[in-house]
């Protein structure tokens, strides 16, 4: 297991490298000069233009002095549009509401598929699960591009129950806080009654999970109600993967209840719900997990969708107006940047899987 | 055939003993087996361990074996599927066949054919029969126009059974087992081989099928005068066809005889073990005492001593001393066999050894 | 020998097809897509409109809107439907004699003795004929207090002279205008003609009765809704309205699948032929290639590709080959591992061997034998490429990236809904612009994805309710 972890490790830089030489190469290729583009200069402030980007000295050398930087500074240079802004400025402002906004989505994808795709599974073929399952075949099939503005035009524009379009967060620790107290309350009576006898850390791990989980989606919840111009962005995001999630969790869970070990818990006379939590649970909620790597890329590729619907000052909205203005510094940055967030989710995706599923061995 | 349905038995034609081949010297073939996280080699699988022989022109030779006796290893080899060999050498109507390569290799290959065991997985399932019988005339520009392909593949067709018109344009999974086994002789006579491996070629089969498909084997033989390395993994299969037997044991040969003399002068306990293994038709004859018992051993770790002591009936202390050689001997004219023990055996006589182990 | 054939069973693709069509939501996604294909490829024929071409005083009609043309010349033979036939602006001259008027309705009819003309919403101001004895009428609207005033009032009129003015007492307002045209005294082979000038854009409506005549009639009308010729009727509906632009929205959809298919076809098989081959290569050679061509595949899937492809985009121009080649790069990844897969076990199977044994060369071998059958997963993986490369097609052109062809922005789905959600209004009162394509571009997805599934259970019946 740490071997494996090493060796992503490894893995990572590689990757990034090959990323940022890539996308490198590909601004090099560009023809023409990137301030030929738009605007007539004359020769001499196209000179010192150059020579303020540093595009007079040959690509090589370019691209060794910004690769230095961003290894030892973790600095992206100057925006090629905004004379006044580093591309760093640009990515500190940015990066905020879409982390937010990405964790508000995985969070409400994840609470909202796992729910639907249980009771889906556990009530098969109900009137539930034929509905929840029609709506998430759809619900993956319909691109976010279209569910955003269609959800603008039902609850913004004719109900007019939402805001259109900004970015106007509001929070409170206190509801995720409850959640905390009433966890520890738990565990606590829990001792007592029980006795220190049968403490064991696998089990408060497993509790630890479930109230992380709880805390999580109540701080997402309080979040939405108090900041309604987060609420259909973060559903146009969470949508497809949602959707994504209650298929995948009810497939996973029929695959598990359907085997020996939960028929024999059954058989046990165990309760429905320790059947469903105890092992299903366990057993289903690994496709899920290992989907969580493809859907956090899904999530930032999607934040460069909702961003623009909505107008959330983000870094995907500002990668956007970059690629559209050609300000390659900028794009070159957040390029990097969201290489560098996607391999290390996804390392932190594979190293839960493999907590979670003990039959793999990092070979 | 024991007990066969075989409607009239052709009978084998003398080979041409002046004649040979095919002749391997001491072959080997190991195959590594890698651990950890470099790919380190831990051991080997010794498939084939030094394995001695000839065929002669228009001759069958029998090879027979448990299943992971190498057997199939030798014909793989000899036919250049497992590049490269760990040792040894063969030589093909002279020709070094181990060294050559390119385009050389490429001519070597229209004189050696292999027909396979398993008639389902040795047919493309997405080719007609006419495309895989003719390829090889293709291949080898022996054919130019498709008419001309047609015409030489329904003579084929013709020449295994099959009915030129009605097959020609079907695909594998249309025909039965023993068809399919038909369209893989076609493909390997295609080329008109001198040799051709019969890799356990009628083992998948129905033992009436099984009848069929070795006398079109033999009368192909008669036709063609080519020779057959005949792999399978019982004596009773190869005893009408081949010339002569040899049995093989964990990756070498313990006994080589004519097929006469092998059948009824078995010399080595194993060989013995084998013939007794074939069920007998005769009710009134009586039961084999020399049942053989156990199972294969390990071929990444087989026992010291002679491989095959473990499992056999006279085994003595002395057959389990490490890295003795094994004598060879003569007991007859082509009747070898490897043997600790072998100078019990009247009119025995050394001609050699195989290394220990 | 043949007499122990087997019955010629179904092939593999035709028990797959059995399989496939037990599947009622993966025959519907066929259908859906075929029809979709169909309309995309014959897109010119099927489209009611060029959505080149924009009536610019049609904006934002909603759906249904009966279709104002700009000039709509009828050729009416007895006995026959109405066939249009469209003249260009520049030949309809206007009265020229300084009227208040910037329209006109010219019937010319043969072997006919009386011609009804009704207008609705016209504001007629001038009315001409060639001697026949006509009958002006006005019906007013009751909402109208000076039509209300002037209803029923029957204007007869004289015989009409060549550029004669409105009958006197005939106000110069909206209403609906009944012309009744009686001729009398005629040469049998002479034309009739009736022209009726009238305001601007005004005309919803004309029926054109001509009383059993028996030769041609040409009607020629200018922004007229909705045109009747003797009851044959002859209307063009905006079945899913205009867009801010006067653009038929669904021309718009049908042209805009031309381009989203061609995209998901195009560069499906650019990316699937790369893959495939890629995957074969790298499963066929082995080894140490092997082992380097799929660590280089790794490397490539970690990448943030769709941020690469907008790089790409940024940096060339944006035309169809850099959008085939930049969505290639990243559909070619996932087959060339699955392709390697099945590469891997198909070439352990015996027929590999007969080749070799052959004499095959190792190129053929890979193209004859290992290749064809990896068929089965490349066609499911086909189906399932194409939405996924529509789809990021329809992004890319939503977030800004549109593609050039020939110069000329084409519109694909993406473009379309980016342009109808600028368009929706404060009140979301113009909807059909984002909804249409919106639905279109989900049920064509929709549609792909359960083909595609479909497909996977079919041809390989192990995979089945995976995912």
């Amino acid at each position: 297991m740490g071997r494996y972890v090493l060796r992503r490790l490894l893995w990572t830089p590689l990757v990034l490298l090959v990323l940022v030489t890539l996308t490198f190469a590909l601004i090099k290729a560009a023809p023409g000069n990137p301030f030929a583009m738009d605007r007539v200069v004359s020769e001499e402030i196209r000179a010192q233009l150059e020579a303020r980007y540093g595009l007079d000295k040959p690509a090589i050398v370019q691209f060794g002095q910004y690769l230095g930087r961003v290894v030892t500074d973790f600095d992206f240079g100057p925006s090629m549009k905004f004379k006044d802004r580093t591309v760093n400025d640009i990515i500190a402002n940015g990066i905020g509401p879409t982390m937010l906004l990405g964790a508000c989505a995985v969070i409400l994808a994840v609470a909202i598929g796992l729910t639907a795709g249980t009771i889906g599974a556990v009530r098969q073929n109900s009137v539930f699960d034929h509905a929840s399952m029609s709506a998430a075949t759809f619900g993956m099939s319909v691109p976010n591009f279209v569910t955003g503005p269609v959800l603008v035009l039902v609850f913004a524009l004719s109900w007019k129950a939402l805001p259109v379009s900004g970015f106007d967060p509001s929070f409170s620790l206190l509801p995720a806080l409850g959640i905390a107290a009433l966890h520890v309350a738990w565990r606590v009576t829990e001792r007592i009654r029980v006795g220190p006898a049968g403490f064991s850390w696998g089990r408060e791990f497993a509790c630890l999970w479930l109230g992380l989980l709880l805390a999580a989606v109540t701080s997402v919840v309080t979040l939405l109600a108090r900041s309604p111009t987060l609420i259909l962005p973060a559903v146009t995001l969470a949508l497809p993967f949602a959707s994504r999630i209650a298929r995948l969790m009810r497939a996973g869970m029929l695959e598990v209840i359907g085997q020996d070990y939960v028929r024999t818990a059954r058989a046990k006379g165990l309760s429905e719900t320790t059947v469903v939590v105890r092992h299903a649970l366990k057993g289903g909620i690994l496709p899920v997990v290992s989907y969580l790597g493809p859907a956090i890329t899904g999530v930032l590729t999607g934040s460069l969708v909702v961003e623009k619907i909505f107008a959330i000052p983000g870094i995907g909205r500002e990668f956007v107006e970059a690629a559209l203005s050609r300000d390659y510094m900028l794009v070159l940055g957040i390029v990097v940047l969201d290489g560098l967030l996607l391999v290390l989710f996804n390392l932190a995706v594979d190293v839960v899987y493999g907590f979670l599923d003990p039959r793999i061995r990092y070979e | 055939m024991s007990g066969g349905a075989a409607p009239a038995v052709v009978r084998r034609k003398a080979a041409d003993t002046s004649r040979v081949v095919l002749s391997v010297k001491d072959l080997k073939k190991w195959f590594p087996i890698r651990k950890g996280l470099f790919s380190k080699v831990v051991a080997h699988v010794k498939a084939v361990d030094g394995v001695t022989f000839d065929i002669h022109a228009g001759e069958t030779l029998g090879f027979v074996g448990e299943s992971g006796c190498g057997k199939t290893t030798v014909g793989r080899a000899i036919l250049r599927l497992l590049d490269p060999v760990t040792g040894g050498s063969a030589s093909f109507q002279g020709q070094d066949l181990l060294a050559v390569g390119g385009d050389e290799l490429r001519q070597l290959r229209r004189k050696m054919q292999i027909i396979f065991q398993d008639p389902y997985s040795s047919l493309n399932p997405r080719m007609t029969v006419e495309s895989i019988v003719g390829e090889a005339l293709t291949v080898h520009g022996i054919v130019r126009t498709t008419k001309e392909r047609r015409e030489r593949v329904q003579e084929l067709l013709k020449k295994v059974g099959l009915d030129p018109v009605r097959h020609i344009a079907r695909y594998p999974h249309e025909f039965s087992g023993g068809q399919r086994q038909r369209i893989g002789i076609a493909r390997a006579i295609a080329l008109e081989p001198d040799l051709i491996v019969c890799d356990e070629a009628v083992s998948a089969l129905d033992v009436s099928i099984q009848a069929q498909i070795i006398n079109l084997l033999q009368q192909l033989q008669e036709e063609m005068g080519m020779s057959y390395l005949f792999i399978a993994h019982g004596l009773n299969v190869v005893e009408h066809i081949s010339h002569r037997v040899a049995v093989m044991y964990l990756g070498r040969i313990v006994e080589i005889a004519p097929s006469d003399r092998l059948y009824d002068h078995p010399s080595h306990p194993y060989t013995q073990a084998l013939l007794s293994a074939i069920p007998e038709t005769d009710p009134d004859a009586p039961m084999n005492p020399e049942q053989l018992q156990g199972e294969v051993p390990n071929p990444i770790n087989p026992p010291a001593g002679c491989r095959f002591h473990p499992r056999c009936r006279f085994a003595e202390a002395r057959c389990k001393a490490k890295d003795q050689p094994i004598p060879v001997w003569r007991i007859a004219p082509g009747h070898e066999m490897a043997c600790i023990l072998g100078e019990k055996i009247p009119g025995a006589e050394r001609i050699g050894e195989q290394p220990g182990f | 020998m043949s007499a122990d054939l087997d019955p010629p069973s179904d092939g593999p693709w035709a028990q797959a097809w059995k399989r496939l069509r037990r599947n009622a939501m993966a025959i519907a996604g066929l259908v859906v897509v075929s029809v979709m294909a169909l309309a995309a490829t014959f897109a010119g024929t099927v489209a009611p409109f060029d959505p080149r071409i924009s009536e610019s005083w049609e904006t934002s009609l909603p759906p249904g809107a009966r279709h104002l043309d700009l000039v709509n010349e009828f050729v009416v033979t007895a006995g026959q439907a109405p066939r249009e036939r469209d003249v260009p602006p520049w030949l309809h001259d206007g009265l020229g004699d300084g009227h208040d008027h910037a329209c006109e309705l010219d019937v010319v009819a043969e072997e006919v003795k009386q011609l009804r003309v009704t207008m609705d919403g016209a504001k007629v101001t001038k009315i001409q004929g060639d001697g026949a004895r006509t009958l002006a009428k006005v019906e007013l609207g009751p909402e109208d207090h000076l039509r209300v005033k002037d209803a029923g009032t029957r204007i007869e009129a004289k015989a009409l002279e060549p550029g004669m003015a409105l009958p006197e007492g005939v106000p110069a307002k909206t209403g609906r205008w009944v012309l009744f045209a009686e001729w009398v005294r005629i040469a049998p082979d002479a034309k009739r003609t009736v022209r009726v000038a009238y305001g601007y854009g005004t005309v919803s409506a004309v029926t054109v009765a001509g009383a059993a005549h028996a030769g041609e009639m040409r009607i020629r009308a200018e922004h007229v809704r909705d045109l009747r010729v003797d009851g044959a009727r002859k209307e063009h509906v905006h079945v899913l309205g205009t867009d801010l632009n006067g653009y038929d929205v669904l021309s718009r959809i049908i042209f805009g699948a031309r381009i989203s298919l061609l995209v998901g076809l195009v560069a499906t098989l650019v990316s699937l032929s790369i893959g495939v081959l890629y995957g074969a290569v790298s499963g066929y050679a082995g080894g140490r290639t092997d082992v380097l061509m799929m660590r280089a595949v790794d490397v490539l899937y970690a990448m943030p590709y769709i941020f690469l492809v907008i790089v790409l985009l940024t940096v060339f121009d944006r035309n169809l080959i850099v959008l085939f080649v930049a969505l290639g790069l990243v559909q070619w990844l996932t087959p060339a591992r699955v392709v390697r897969g099945q590469i891997l076990s198909i070439k352990r199977r015996e027929f590999v061997d007969a080749a070799v044994t052959l004499g095959t060369t190792p190129w053929r071998i890979l193209v004859r034998h290992l290749i064809p059958n990896t068929m089965g997963v490349v066609v499911v993986f086909t189906t399932l490429t194409i939405p996924a490369v529509i789809l990021e097609e329809s992004f890319l052109s939503f977030i800004g990236l549109t593609v050039k062809f020939g110069g000329e922005p084409i519109d694909s789905w993406g473009a379309l809904v980016d342009s109808g959600r600028n368009a929706l209004g404060v009140n979301g009162e113009r909807w059909w612009m984002l909804v249409f394509p919106g639905a279109a571009m989900s049920l064509t997805l929709f549609s792909m994805n359960f083909l595609g599934d479909g497909l996977r259970d079919a041809l390989d019946p192990r995979q089945k309710g995976r995912g």
